[in-house]
């Protein structure tokens, strides 16, 4: 069978309905006409033949309309008719549609922006080939924490042992760069890349080519590969710049590609320009991030073992560094799914379809009311031969009818919510996020928008429809009296909506409760510094001159003593790895005249170098010793200041002051402790706190110079105030990044307050919706026991003992509902673990307490209905009778 | 007039296939067209022959097209498509399947003990 006749022919019919009419009555007078021809051509008189070619022929009327069915047109008609005449009802009721109607475009236009995002953030397919392949790398300590990144030496390492394994595995780090174009020198982020990073991911340059992979080795000329957004807007979109030179960093540096639009990677940032990875042969510092691209066939657990045995070669060959370390391989999509805002949007997605559940519930329920006070309309209808089935599909299109009109309503809240969400994203992360943070609303948005619409419509609608179509209509036309007390069949509908919404509202307030208890832990919890009025600025020292340490220390000292000198610095003093900034390097040690561990059971600890006044201007406090000073040279005696984490690892009970530790290459390097600092916050908020070695920057060879400046002036003064002290010092450096450590604090737990913010508003949302639904059942059940309540009252009953009857209704729902939710929220918020800060997603106290809230609303809201029973009338009541 | 002799389901679907298979025909044509195949044997009440042809454009086996009549007056015809001449062929089979069953049946001599 053809369904596209069936479908010209009802299109004909729905949307060319007068031609097809005419060309009907057309066709049936032709025959007729022809028919009487051929009969006066037979002898008939002409009045004769007509009329016996019109009997023969049968009545018009039922015969066009027999026609109209078989062209499969009824359905049409009486769809027509039935939403014209849900207009009528809904015009009628203007209060009931306009409440139903708005609650449903909040809860289906929230839904719309939520999906929105996760449309573009999960649902899409990263922009790579095979993306299914590609995995991150991370180093982790021996336990299998999250440790970082990891060092070139050990990239080239991994590199040459790709074994049956890895197609490839890249690495790259994202230093700021400075564009000479034009007068005005530039800051952009770019990233330093291995050579086969574009070819690993399979994507292509628009123009030019990718790097070649000699261009990774020293002494190799300068190229880079620009995005399409840098080529566009700074480089003149110009076709022939490739191949072209500018100066970056104020080195000629040749364009050999140009990227594709929209060509990003989510965990490098709004990455603007990428030249290839110089190679080094330095394991200490661990500064590269990794990805790579497994072999087809391999999978994750395998490449982990595999990539595991090679770290632990590495371990054992260079254990100084190594010793303490192996890694982590997570699947990209999961890591863009940890950082980028996919498991956070998921939830989202959850917790908002909760409250379009809850939206729909009220209506239903609102449905369900206006249903029964229609009893009587279905019943004459019935007994005067409408067909139930009919009657559902009729009662269906009202009800569909009102969720369409409020989908077009909700694109108005979607276009909002996704606006607002858009704007909550600060835009310093929006790089890190998948298609750059870009949200719109799409035509596969609007697609779901209806769809979920014509779902919950069906879903919602159906069961006020089959109520009202099960309408006894002996019983109901028979009744006199204009109220009758609910079918039970009603009741029992309206009971299941009760627990229905208490459990839900129990889910979505679970999970707000525990996104904003991690809130609350990571705000509150110690960070060991005290970052307000905290600037830090990171300098990369590069440049031949400053291979040597006593040249770099002198640079470092120059600048520190112009930013002391700025107005408004209260401190400045600068360190290495600065808390929070991302980086960090790892060092095994020993202590002496304890027993030598074998090289693979060496302790590590994180290592910074850091200036003297260092601990004052950061907050850290002294807890014993002395900080460094500037007598602590690199002739001096080696000296270093330790964390307590440090201390209760190493000398639980003894004073660490004078002992004498070893660390570096073979630990050959020792320093004698000469103080302890507090613990500080910093990788990544974990409040896990790892031992760590401070050493003065003078004692040691670090060309990483982050500046932190104490002040109470403006960020931007200072800002341009380091600016101009690093330019006066030496102008061929550049400033990396300068941040208040407010912002880079924000950056780092944006994802957190964000879903934290967005499960706050529709958790108090759906605690409102719960309320309303509860109200309105008990409301409506309190009138409809109105005759009941006036003869109860009559008989002597006390108000008070009407109110505890209503409201003890209430509590056993309520407290069905609150088992169900519960059970439900215990199942469900498991699955959230990846975003809940420190907080097990079963915490006890949560759901304890959210429960007493729920509870407490739910009897509230059945307070005011039981109220009105107390207060009824019984004279009236029963007059009314 | 001749009394109409009931017609069995379906087959005036298969009578107006059939039909319109030999050329593109109006309606009045078909009903002209049956009687006269059937020396006057099959009568079909005029009117019912409309939903029917309106039944079967809608399951996609004919198609209709607007043209002139003998005497120049504007009529609908009706022709095959592809999947109409399939359908004939297949209701053809059933119905030759069908009266020979029955033709079987109704031969059937009494046994002679």
């Amino acid at each position: 069978m053809s369904i596209a006749a069936r479908i010209r022919c009802i299109f004909e019919g729905a949307f060319r309905r007068k031609r097809m009419e005419h060309d009907m009555d057309e066709e049936l007078r032709f025959h007729v006409a022809k028919y009487t021809e051929d009969l006066i051509r037979s002898g008939l008189p002409r009045e004769q033949a007509e009329r016996r070619a019109r009997a023969e022929f049968g009545s018009l009327q039922p015969l066009k309309e027999e026609c109209r069915e078989a062209r499969g047109l009824r359905l049409w008609d009486e769809l027509i008719q039935d939403l014209r005449y849900a207009g009528r009802m809904l015009r009628s009721s203007p209060g009931f549609a306009l409440i139903a109607i708005f609650t449903l475009a909040l809860g289906i236009g929230a839904n719309t922006a939520v999906f929105s995002v996760v449309n573009v953030w999960v649902l899409k397919p990263l922009p790579y080939a095979n993306p299914d392949q590609l995995v991150a790398i991370w180093s982790a300590d021996k336990e299998g924490r999250w440790i970082g990144t990891t060092s070139s030496a050990d990239l080239e390492d991994w590199r040459k042992q790709k074994g049956d394994v890895f197609e490839d595995i890249c690495g790259w780090a994202t230093p700021a760069l400075t564009l000479q174009q034009g007068d005005e020198p530039e800051q952009i982020i770019g990233a330093r890349v291995s050579a086969e990073f574009f070819r690993m991911l399979g994507v292509a340059p628009q123009l030019g080519r990718g790097f070649l992979p000699q261009e990774g080795q020293a002494g190799a000329p300068r190229v880079a590969v620009a995005s399409h957004e840098l080529w566009i807007n700074r480089l003149g979109a110009d076709p022939a710049l490739v191949g072209k030179t500018i100066q970056i960093d104020g080195e000629p540096t040749t364009i050999v590609g140009i990227m594709p639009e929209g060509f990003h990677l989510p965990l490098m940032g709004p990455v603007k320009l990428w030249m290839p990875l110089p190679l080094s042969n330095d394991r200490r510092l661990g500064y590269l991030r990794s990805i790579a691209r497994l072999k087809p066939g391999v999978s994750l657990p395998s490449a982990t073992q595999y990539l595991k045995t090679v770290a632990q070669r590495l371990a054992d060959a260079h254990p100084e560094t190594n010793a303490a370390r192996t890694v982590l391989l997570r699947l990209l999509r999961d890591e863009i799914g940890r950082d980028g805002g996919s498991d956070q949007a998921l939830t989202v997605f959850w917790l908002v379809a909760c409250v379009l559940l809850l939206a729909c519930s009220n209506v239903a329920n609102l449905v369900v009311g206006r249903a029964v006070s229609r009893q009587k309309e279905m019943a004459v209808r019935l007994a005067i031969g409408a067909g139930r089935g009919r009657l559902l599909r009729q009662l269906l299109t009202e009800n569909l009818a009102m969720f369409l009109v409020a989908a077009v309503l909700s694109v108005g809240f979607a276009l909002w919510g996704v606006r607002w969400i858009a704007n909550a994203i600060p835009p310093e992360i929006r790089g890190f996020l998948p298609n750059s943070g870009v949200l719109r609303v799409d035509t596969t948005t609007l697609l779901y928008t209806f769809a979920i619409a014509l779902l919950t419509g069906l879903l919602f609608g159906l069961a006020p429809a089959i109520h009202c179509w099960r309408v006894d209509v002996n019983n109901v036309i028979k009744e006199n009296s204009s109220r009758q007390s609910g079918s039970s069949a009603g009741n029992r509908l309206k009971s299941c909506l009760i627990v229905f919404e208490t459990a839900l509202a129990l889910v979505v307030l679970v999970a707000a409760g525990l996104l904003a208890k991690g809130l609350v832990k990571m705000y509150s919890h110690a960070l060991g510094f005290n970052p307000n009025g905290l600037i830090s600025a990171s300098v990369p020292i590069s440049g031949s001159r400053y291979i040597d340490p006593d040249r770099a220390e002198e640079f470092k000292g120059a600048v520190l003593q112009q930013v002391l000198r700025l107005p408004g610095v209260q401190a400045a003093a600068f360190d290495s790895y600065t808390p929070y900034s991302g980086n960090n390097s790892t060092v095994s040690y020993r202590i002496e005249g304890r027993p030598v561990p074998p090289a693979s059971e060496r302790p590590f600890a994180f290592i910074d170098m850091v200036s003297p006044g260092y601990f004052a201007a950061m907050g850290i406090p002294f807890i014993r010793g002395r900080d460094f000073s500037a007598q602590d040279r690199a002739d001096s005696l080696p000296v270093a200041i330790v964390n307590q984490a440090m201390v209760r690892r190493n000398w639980p009970n003894q004073d660490p002051v004078g002992q004498i530790i070893h660390y570096g290459a073979e630990t050959k390097r020792t320093a004698t402790v000469v103080g302890v600092v507090g613990d500080t916050a910093g990788l990544d908020d974990l409040d896990y706190r790892y031992p760590e070695i401070f050493l003065p920057s003078r004692q040691s060879d670090s060309r990483y110079m982050a500046l932190v400046v104490r002040t109470s002036a403006a960020s931007a003064n200072i800002a341009a105030g380091v600016r101009h002290a690093v330019h006066t010092v030496d102008n061929a450096q550049a400033v990396q990044r300068i941040q208040t450590m407010q912002e880079m604090m924000r950056e780092r737990r944006a994802a957190y307050v964000i879903v934290g913010q967005v499960a706050s508003f529709f958790a108090v949302l759906s605690l409102f919706l719960a309320a309303l639904g509860i109200y309105g059942v008990m409301a409506y059940s309190v009138a409809a026991r109105r005759q009941e309540f006036g003869i109860r009252l009559a008989l002597g009953a006390a108000g008070r003992n009407l109110i505890s009857l209503v409201i003890r209704q209430g509590v056993i729902l309520t407290t069905i509902g609150l088992a169900i939710g519960l059970a439900a929220a215990f199942g469900v918020t498991r699955l959230m673990s990846s975003i809940l800060y420190q907080v097990s997603p079963t915490d006890a106290p949560t759901f304890v307490w959210i429960s007493v809230l729920l509870f407490a609303v739910a009897i509230f809201a059945c307070y005011f209905p039981a109220r009105r029973a107390s207060r009824i009338e019984p004279t009236r009541v029963l007059r009314y009778e | 007039m001749a009394k109409q002799q009931d017609l069995l389901q379906g087959t005036l679907d298969l009578l107006i296939l059939k039909s319109i298979s030999l050329e593109p025909m109006h309606g009045y044509g078909i009903l002209l067209r049956i009687q006269q195949l059937s020396d006057g044997r099959l009568q079909i009440q005029q009117g019912s022959l409309y939903p029917a042809l309106y039944r079967l454009e809608y399951r996609g086996w004919i198609k209709a097209d607007w043209g002139e009549s003998e005497n120049n007056r504007k009529a609908k015809y009706y022709r095959l498509t592809t999947e109409g001449r399939r359908q004939l062929k297949l209701e053809t089979e059933n119905w030759n399947r069908l009266s020979a069953g029955v033709v079987g049946v109704l031969n059937a001599q009494p046994e002679k003990s």
